[in-house]
């Protein structure tokens, strides 16, 4: 049974992810990116990381893909061709692919001895719960796990700030402006309005 | 099933990752693709955390969705910004670095 659908789920992962890099249409390839995490996602519930498979949905198929569909809907991302023009360049590219991939796998088979090929160990109930998990986050990984906070702040901050046309010039009343200001206008310099 | 089967999965997805990033001219695709790998490596990750029994993979999948979240975040931001200086999310057109 078990083998039965990590088949089953691989196969689907397999095939999703060809479409993503196979896929003319972008949104499609984005789609079937998901179709690849939720399975991955099944695949951890089998692993007993629970957690982890919850988190897999909200944070990768939920948060990060909305992004990746919103900014492939806001740029109108076309269908096009969606490979190099240049025929040796996409030879390259599936060799370079193909040759990672089955020496990957084939280092697995070829080394697969002893403990890789033994099913998995017994573990206790609570493996992979989020009280399992948690509780290693904030005792041994508490740095990593603070640093990770900082690093998401900056990337939040950068996010916002390249993607901001133009520096804001607060609208504030002509009365309260500090003393001095000259208006927009006639400085071409200072950014306008129209920005947006 | 064995943790082999685990690893050659995520083996083959890591291959399709990269060459979707190589043969892809569409720069949000790229990044797809990019995340495609990060998965894979999470797989390997988390099979090898059950198959030692031990959570250290656990934690460190954990971080690694926090770190791709945000290299997201901010790749998608630069293509943003990039499509509305140039025109344009082809890697092909985008030559400015070009020697």
């Amino acid at each position: 049974m078990e083998t039965v659908l990590f088949v089953i789920l691989a196969a689907v992962a397999l095939a999703a992810g060809g479409v993503v890099i196979l896929h003319r249409n972008p949104i499609k390839s984005a789609l079937a990116l998901i179709v690849v995490m939720l399975a991955l996602a099944v695949l951890y519930m089998q692993l007993s990381a629970s957690f982890l498979a919850i988190i897999q949905i909200m944070v990768y198929a939920g948060a990060v893909m909305v992004l990746f569909l919103f900014v492939l809907l806001l740029l109108n991302v076309g269908v096009e061709s969606p490979f190099s023009r240049r025929r040796t360049r996409r030879a390259i590219a599936g060799l370079v692919g193909a040759v990672m991939g089955l020496t990957l796998t084939g280092i697995v088979l070829l080394r697969a001895s002893g403990p890789l090929r033994h099913a998995a160990p017994l573990v206790e109930k609570g493996f992979g719960s989020i009280e399992a998990v948690g509780e290693l986050l904030l005792t041994r990984y508490l740095l990593p796990f603070e640093l990770v906070s900082v690093l998401l702040l900056v990337a939040l901050i950068g996010a916002v700030l390249t993607t901001r046309p133009r520096w804001p010039v607060p609208k504030l009343p002509p009365e309260l402006w500090p003393a001095g200001t000259r208006l927009p206008e006639t400085d071409p310099t200072l950014p306008g309005e129209e920005a947006g | 099933m064995p943790l082999t089967g685990y690893l050659i999965l995520s083996g083959l997805l890591f291959g399709m990752g990269v060459a979707g990033v190589l043969l892809r001219r569409n720069i949000i695709v790229i990044i797809m693709s990019i995340e495609l790998m990060l998965n894979a490596a999470n797989l390997a990750l988390i099979a090898f955390s059950r198959f030692l029994a031990d959570h250290d993979g656990q934690v460190l999948t954990l971080l690694v969705i926090a770190v791709a979240a945000a290299e997201a975040a901010v790749g998608l931001a630069l293509v943003v910004h990039v499509a509305r200086q140039r025109g344009t999310v082809d890697v092909d057109d985008l030559t400015l670095l070009r020697g």
